[in-house]
C-alpha cells in the first residue's frame, strides 16, 4: 500500500548508482548471508539523508535533506531540516510527530497505516525484510552495489507501490540508497551519507517535546 | 409601546449600519463589469516555474500538513500536488481551462466531503472563481486598488487587487449576510505569494496555511 513509500532508509551519497548496469548475482546465498550478518551486527546507524521526490508528470523533483537516526529494536528518528523542519519518531509502539513546534502522538497499535509502515520501515533497517514473505526480491550487481529489486507480493500494496530498490556498497556494510518507486511512475529516493554504524545514540533522540 | 418601537427601531438601524459597514466594497466605486483574464490579474501559479509550499491546515481540533506542489504543465493546463513531508502523494488535482479534475487520491483519503472542501478551497485561493468570470469591477478612490466580484450560486467572490502589481491581496467570499471565507495573499519580494491564509467562517472551523519554500533548497 502507499505507506510503504514512506519507508526511508540509509547510504551513501549515490548520485548514478541507478544509471550504472547491474548483472544478476550469481551466488545469492552468500549475499543473504552477507546481508543477514550486517543485519545482526548493526545495533544503530546515524547518518545525514538527502531525498528526492520526482514527480513524474510533472517533470518535477523536489529535494529535502536531514538526518536520520536508528537503534535496535524499533527505533527510528527521521529530522528533516530543509527546506522544512519536520520530524517523524518511531519509539517502540509510538509514532510521534513533529511540525515546527507541534508534536502529535499516535498509538502505532490503533493505526494500521503506522503499523503498516513501521513494518516495512524497520525491516528495511534491519535487514529483516529479506525474510519477509511480503516482497519478490531480484539480486543485481555491478562493481560497486549490490541492488536488489523488491517487488510486493500483496495486492493492497502493489496498488500504489511497483517497486522498491535497495542498493548495498560491496562490503554489505550497510544500505546506500533506496529507490520507492509507485504505480504512477513517481519515485522517492534516499541516499545516505556520513554514516556512523554503532555509535552511541542518545535514548532523547527517540522523543519528542 | 412607542419605547418598544424606538428600540426595534434603534436596533435594527444598528444592525443595518453593521451589515453596510462590513460590505466588502465600503469606501469602493462600482465602474463598470467585465471578463477577467490572465492579463488583469497575476496568476497565482507561475507560468515560468514551479512553487513549492509547506501546507498547514487545521480542521476543528486536527491538524495537518504536508506539501504543495502548483506547476503549470502546459499553457492552459497546472497542477496541484499534495504529498506528504515524507514524500507520499495524497491527492493530484489537474487544472485545465479553468476545470479541476482529479487525477489521483490516496484511498484511505477518497472521501466526497474531503476532496468537494479541499477542491472549493483551492479553486477560491488560486483564483478559480475569477479568471474568465463576468465580474463587476469596484474601485477605489485613489484608484491605487480594485475588487472584482463574481457570483458563485448564492455567494459573492470578492478578489482585492493591487493595481500597480495586479496581486491579489485578499479574497472573500461572502453570502447574503456574512463572510463565508477569507483567504489573505502576502507577498515579500516578489509577484509570488509568500503567504497564504485561508479561513472559513462560521460552522466549518478550518484553516489553511501555505509558505512559500520554493527557493529555500
Amino acid at each position: 500500500m502507499a505507506c510503504a513509500l514512506v519507508l526511508l532508509p540509509f547510504g551513501e551519497g549515490g548520485r548514478g548508482i541507478a544509471q550504472t548496469s547491474y548483472i544478476s548475482v550469481k551466488d545469492t546465498i552468500l549475499l543473504k548471508s552477507k546481508i543477514d550478518n550486517m543485519s545482526r551486527q548493526t545495533n544503530s546507524i546515524e547518518s545525514d539523508f538527502i531525498q528526492v521526490k520526482t514527480l513524474s508528470m510533472l517533470s518535477e523533483k523536489i529535494t529535502s535533506k536531514g538526518h536520520f537516526w536508528f537503534q535496535k529494536q524499533n527505533n527510528l528518528r527521521w529530522e528533516y531540516s530543509e527546506p522544512y523542519k519536520y520530524s517523524i519518531v518511531i519509539n517502540k509502539d509510538k509514532i510521534l510527530i513533529k511540525d515546527e513546534n507541534k508534536v502529535k502522538k499516535y498509538d502505532m497499535n490503533s493505526n494500521k497505516v503506522f503499523k503498516e509502515i513501521n513494518d516495512i520501515m524497520i525491516s528495511c533497517v534491519n535487514g529483516n525484510v529479506l525474510s519477509s514473505n511480503k516482497f519478490k526480491i531480484v539480486y543485481f550487481e555491478n562493481d560497486k552495489f549490490f541492488k536488489l529489486e523488491l517487488s510486493p507480493n500483496e495486492k493492497a500494496m502493489k496498488e500504489s507501490l511497483k517497486q522498491i530498490n535497495m542498493y548495498f556498497d560491496k562490503n554489505v556494510s550497510s544500505v546506500v540508497r533506496l529507490d520507492m518507486m509507485e504505480t504512477g511512475d513517481d519515485i522517492t529516493t534516499i541516499d545516505f551519507s556520513n554514516k556512523k554504524i554503532n555509535a552511541a545514540i542518545a535514548p532523547e533522540k527517540f522523543m519528542l517535546k | 409601546m412607542q419605547r418598544l418601537l424606538l428600540k426595534n427601531l434603534c436596533l435594527s438601524s444598528l444592525f443595518i449600519t453593521l451589515i453596510v459597514s462590513c460590505s466588502p466594497t465600503q469606501h469602493y466605486t462600482v465602474k463598470r463589469t467585465q471578463i477577467v483574464t490572465e492579463s488583469d490579474i497575476h496568476s497565482i501559479i507561475d507560468k515560468n516555474k514551479s512553487l513549492l509550499y509547506k501546507a498547514k491546515i487545521k480542521l476543528y481540533n486536527r491538524y495537518y500538513s504536508g506539501l504543495i506542489v502548483l506547476k503549470q504543465t502546459s499553457p492552459g493546463t497546472s497542477h496541484l500536488v499534495f504529498l506528504t513531508e515524507l514524500g507520499m502523494k495524497m491527492f493530484d488535482f489537474e487544472i485545465r481551462n479553468n476545470q479541476f479534475k482529479l487525477i489521483y487520491v490516496f484511498e484511505p483519503l477518497n472521501k466526497p466531503n474531503v476532496l468537494k472542501l479541499l477542491e472549493n478551497d483551492m479553486k477560491l485561493i488560486l483564483l478559480q472563481n475569477l479568471l474568465n468570470k463576468d465580474a463587476k469591477v469596484f474601485e477605489f478612490e485613489d484608484q491605487s486598488k480594485l475588487i472584482y466580484q463574481t457570483s458563485s450560486g448564492k455567494f459573492k467572490n470578492y478578489y482585492f487587487i493591487n493595481t500597480i502589481t495586479k496581486t491579489v491581496d485578499r479574497a472573500i467570499v461572502k453570502g447574503s449576510l456574512f463572510i463565508k471565507e477569507k483567504v489573505d495573499y502576502i507577498y515579500n519580494d516578489s509577484l509570488n505569494a509568500n503567504q497564504i491564509k485561508l479561513k472559513h467562517k462560521g460552522f466549518i472551523r478550518l484553516k489553511i496555511e501555505l509558505n512559500n519554500i520554493s527557493t529555500k533548497l
